[in-house]
């Protein structure tokens, strides 16, 4: 069963069925507070409808289209700028991503080229490539740590081949080659040439 | 309801390039937006604002309107909503501004004295403004605007059950207000 205010709203707002209706005013007839609630609701509907009648004023009503018209006009040169502004900052974020992705992919190339080396021993042996001749490196570093020279090489011409783009099987041929194997087969003195061929970049 | 061919007639004439038709579809509607405005708002103003911003929207999206719905519908729709915006907007002024809120209040009195001269402001119209956005935007579609429960569901996106208890409530607050009203 509804709540008596429902029944009355929807009495009065006409959402009965002919049976709802003649049971609610069946009940009307013998309860004087339902009345009094009725007459209540009903004087709010009344003046609903005589806010209904109320007319827009005739020079308002005049004016709203030539206002609207008028402000469309003010807009175009606006909407003209405002496309602009759109097309600048759309150019604006296309140009700023492909900056960050030739950024972000150079900082990964030298991040890959870094994977070569793993502490700070290896990037002091390739500050010193660059300063002092690869004889004198080769001599201090391959009687007591062969493992980090080689890695140095590895770290030095692959970054070498990155920067001048050579070939991708190239690099994995050169990553592949285990010096440690060929100090073992070869002579001191072959090494030698080896790495000063290689350091000579005629390994290329 | 208005007739759904002339309002198609006139849209597809404007959107072949005819500006004329349009300001006659406005001018069908112009009370219609502009009561519904009125009523949500409370002071003329603040009305005209949203009828010029509905008037706005209905030209830059009426190229969009399918012609699957009445336009009476789809326009109820963009007037619903920019009222209720616009309504959040003025709040939020209001709220973040005191000066703001002071020049608000100049501009309700001199609004209330420039209409008053020649329109009553109803002490229901007044009344209105102490319901919650939601009961009054329900109240408003269902009483002034004689909408039914479904229709007034189409143009909020709310369930008819939401919309009928917003509606009930709004009556019973509106009667309580109006109790002791002496005009009422």
């Amino acid at each position: 069963m509804k709540k008596i205010i429902d029944r009355i709203i929807d009495y009065i707002d006409g959402q009965m069925n002919s049976k709802q209706k003649e049971d609610f005013e069946f009940e009307l007839k013998d309860s004087i507070q339902l009345q009094k609630e009725l007459e209540e609701y009903k004087s709010l509907f009344n003046s609903v409808e005589v806010e209904k009648s109320r007319v827009i004023d005739k020079d308002y009503a005049e004016s709203i289209i030539p206002a609207f018209r008028e402000r469309i006009e003010k807009n175009r040169p606006f909407l003209f700028y405002k496309k602009l502004a759109y097309s600048m900052s759309v150019f604006s974020l296309a140009a700023l991503v492909i900056l960050l992705l030739t950024l972000f992919s150079s900082t990964d190339e030298n991040r890959q080229s870094d994977l070569f080396a793993d502490n700070s021993e290896r990037n002091d042996i390739e500050l010193y490539i660059e300063q002092i001749s690869a004889d004198d490196l080769i001599s201090s570093y391959r009687e007591s740590q062969p493992e980090i020279l080689d890695s140095v090489y590895k770290n030095h011409y692959s970054r070498e081949i990155i920067s001048n783009d050579y070939a991708v099987e190239n690099l994995f041929a050169i990553n592949d080659i285990n010096y440690q194997e060929l100090e073992s087969i070869l002579s001191d003195e072959e090494m030698d040439f080896v790495y000063n061929e290689i350091l000579n970049k005629e390994f290329f | 309801m208005a007739d759904n061919s002339q309002d198609f007639e006139l849209i597809k004439n404007f959107l072949d390039g005819d500006e004329s038709s349009f300001n006659r579809l406005i001018r069908i509607y112009q009370d219609k937006i502009y009561w519904h405005a009125r009523r949500m708002a409370g002071n003329h103003i603040d009305a005209d604002e949203i009828v010029q911003e509905v008037l706005i929207v209905i030209y830059n999206k009426l190229h969009t309107f399918k012609f699957e719905s009445s336009f009476y519908s789809w326009l109820y729709r963009i007037t619903a909503t920019r009222s209720i915006n616009y309504l959040k907007k003025r709040n939020l002024k209001k709220f973040i501004s005191l000066d703001d809120l002071i020049n608000r209040k100049d501009d309700s009195v001199s609004v209330a004295n420039t209409i008053e001269g020649t329109e009553r402001i109803s002490i229901i119209e007044q009344k209105l403004q102490m319901l919650p956005v939601k009961q009054r935007e329900a109240f408003i579609l269902r009483s002034f605007n004689d909408l039914s429960y479904e229709e007034i569901s189409e143009i909020t996106g709310k369930s008819v059950g939401t919309i009928k208890a917003n509606y009930f409530h709004a009556i019973n607050k509106l009667k309580e207000l109006l109790k002791n009203e002496k005009d009422y």
